[in-house]
């Protein structure tokens, strides 16, 4: 029997986590394992996910295929903490130097504050590939901590390595502008890691074009990887369809301070005097922002600490019970900051349930381009309240009607969008390149 | 004497109401210091806020008058090294050049006076580049062996943590964590944790105490 190719997968957020950009993770070890990988991921630490984002859901655990080995390593939380009993010998007597240090590594190692779990990673890379080499390692960002560790490991062990851009490092997506000033180091990294890397990930064409432009070296390495849809955790049945009860629009995902929730709220208020669907629902599925210790700020900031009739905070639901949430929902409001860089993995987990989605989010959105060919999209005519609320009637309007040949349709669309199906040329890829590598 | 501590506070503790002991070493840090006092004071919450208001805080922001402030500004005046230079470089010469001028009548006293002016100027570019380079790195260290003498003061036995508001007071943090192990001794202002309690106290706050208790 030929050895399985052996992959070390380099995924600060990965289960327990619940971070949004775990589920890409968790879908490419999952999907190598499948596919006759070994695979190993490092991992972030626990007290991360316990302690500083206060996001963890061990359910998600369970769902990470078990031929997987998957190793916790350790960083040094010196952004993040706050117990000064913890603090070390060093900064404990000396916090000024300690901090000047932190920041001279910064400037001159890596430029990321998770850089400690980077250099730990590496470490563990490397006394793992000494005991049973790799064939090739993957990292994925944020944390960009990883690339750097991916770079280092690669130079180290002469093994091939992806960077996999879950979004970008230096470019701000949300506002189309530099993440940095031209002397920071970053760029410097950016351009030395995708000066060697066998191939970076993108999960659009326009962020691949965006980092084409930018480092026209590499731009022939540079692969789109779409994010996808996870079948274990939405279902593709058809829905059933109650024409007796309210209507219920749902938002599902973490509501940040770059979606416009004010046209949103707005909007629904206008659809409702309307009278255009009596008594339907406006429900929030999900965490309010990413970090447990911002939530009540945020809640405040958008507006939604105080009660707004039909209205409902339903609060975070676990991943893999959140076909109830789509199963409960009649309509789906895709909501965005919004640019030609975002693409969100939710757009493909709406399209999988076959139901109407309305759109919230500034024109030229890069999930524009895969919602046009889907047949229950309703997109209004701009973030103004009135067309927000002519929109979501006519999606009420066609979730109201629930056409089954249009509903079948849209599924059938769907189905090219699993997370497996945006995986498999990335992994014939990689299968290509270890055999040519292995002679 | 730490158990010691921890049974009797333990008990002083759950009758009491809830205290905290706030460290400022830095002036910058004073006003998130008084928007929390204001958040957490009229929920009854006791605040102790340790100073060290020597140099450098003529014209900080007063600590609001809601809460107990301990001051060891003068201590860290009294210094050897800081009660030289301020005596041989500022307060000395000054002290001579104002009695010239005042003295000395005609052109002599004007060019006293114009000898003060010229000094005063230039003792404050002693300060920011001569004086804060030399003491700043040591300051923390100095503030934690004046501070590290004097908790008794703090009433620590009766506190449910201590805050420790900007870096220069970390070591005495750190101190105070290591010698005391079951007290809590953290950075962050968590304003959350009183939530629980009623307003009862007046929201608006009284006149600020000044000078503080010297300790």
């Amino acid at each position: 029997m030929a050895e399985r190719p052996r992959l070390l997968y380099l995924a600060f957020f990965f289960p327990p986590s619940r971070a949004s950009g775990v589920f890409r993770a968790r879908a490419t070890a999952n999907y190598f394992a499948e596919q006759g990988w070994d695979v190993t991921v490092l991992r972030g630490p626990d007290r991360f996910f316990d302690e500083i984002t206060g996001a963890r859901d061990d359910a998600m655990t369970a769902t990470v295929d078990p031929r997987i080995e998957v190793a916790e390593v350790e960083m040094d939380y010196f952004r993040w903490e706050t117990d000064v009993r913890r603090y070390g010998r060093f900064r404990g007597n000396f916090p000024a130097a300690a901090r000047n240090w932190f920041n001279w590594k910064q400037d001159h190692v890596f430029p990321d504050k998770y850089q400690g779990w980077g250099v730990n990673a590496l470490r563990e890379g490397l006394r793992r590939h000494r005991r049973r080499p790799f064939d090739l390692i993957v990292a994925t960002g944020n944390p960009f901590a990883s690339f750097g560790s991916a770079w280092a490991l690669s130079k180290l062990t002469r093994r091939p390595f992806v960077v996999d851009y879950r979004d970008a490092w230096t470019l701000n997506q949300f506002e189309n502008a530099d993440m940095f000033p031209p002397e920071h180091p970053a760029w410097k990294w950016e351009r030395r890691i995708l000066g060697s890397a066998a191939a970076s990930l993108h999960v659009n064409d326009a962020l691949r074009g965006w980092h084409a432009r930018k480092y026209p070296e590499a731009a022939d390495r540079m692969q789109v990887v779409l994010n996808g849809w996870d079948p274990d955790v939405v279902s593709d049945e058809p829905p059933a369809a109650d024409e007796d009860r309210p209507l219920s629009f749902s938002f599902v995902g973490t509501l940040t301070h770059v979606q416009p929730i004010g046209s949103l709220l707005d909007g629904y208020r206008i659809m409702t005097e309307r009278d255009a669907h009596a008594g339907a629902r406006l429900d929030f599925y999900g965490h309010i922002g990413f970090f447990a210790n911002t939530e009540d700020e945020l809640r405040a900031q958008l507006g939604l600490d105080e009660e707004i009739p039909g209205v409902t905070i339903r609060g975070p639901v676990p991943k893999p019970a959140i076909a109830t949430a789509y199963a409960a929902s009649d309509v789906l409001v895709f909501m965005t900051g919004g640019s030609k860089y975002v693409t969100t993995g939710k757009v493909f987990e709406y399209m999988a349930t076959g139901k109407p989605i309305v759109s919230v989010h500034e024109k030229g959105c890069a999930a524009e381009e895969l919602l046009r060919d889907y047949p229950l999209w309703f997109e209004p005519e701009s973030l103004d309240p009135e067309h927000v609320a002519a929109a979501m009637a006519d999606a009420g309007d066609a979730a109201r009607k629930a056409d089954p040949d249009t509903a079948a349709q849209a599924r059938e669309y769907a189905q090219s969008f699993t997370r497996y199906a945006a995986l498999r040329p990335f992994e014939q890829w990689s299968r290509d390149l270890v055999a040519k590598r292995k002679g | 004497m730490d158990t010691k501590r921890s049974a009797a506070g333990t008990a002083e503790r759950e009758a009491a109401a809830r205290r905290e002991v706030a460290v400022v070493f830095k002036k910058g840090a004073l006003p998130r210091l008084n928007e929390y006092v204001a958040e957490v004071a009229p929920r009854g919450v006791e605040v102790t806020v340790l100073v060290a208001n020597g140099p450098g805080w003529r014209k900080a922001e007063k600590v609001d008058g809601r809460a107990q402030v301990l001051s060891i500004g003068r201590r860290e005046n009294r210094q050897p090294g800081v009660w030289l230079y301020l005596m041989a470089v500022e307060r000395a010469p000054r002290a001579v050049l104002k009695r010239l001028e005042q003295r000395l009548p005609g052109k002599a006293g004007r060019a006293a006076g114009r000898a003060r002016r010229i000094h005063r100027k230039a003792t404050g570019k002693l300060r920011t580049w001569v004086f804060w380079p030399v003491y700043r790195p040591l300051r923390p260290q100095a503030l934690r062996r004046i501070a590290g003498r004097r908790v008794e003061a703090l009433g620590l036995a009766r506190a449910d943590r201590v805050v420790i508001l900007d870096e220069g007071a970390v070591p005495f943090g750190w101190m105070l964590a290591n010698r005391f192990p079951g007290l809590e001794v953290t950075r962050t202002l968590d304003k959350k944790r009183h939530e629980d309690l009623p307003v009862t106290g007046p929201t608006e706050a009284p006149e600020a105490r000044d000078p503080y208790i010297r300790i």
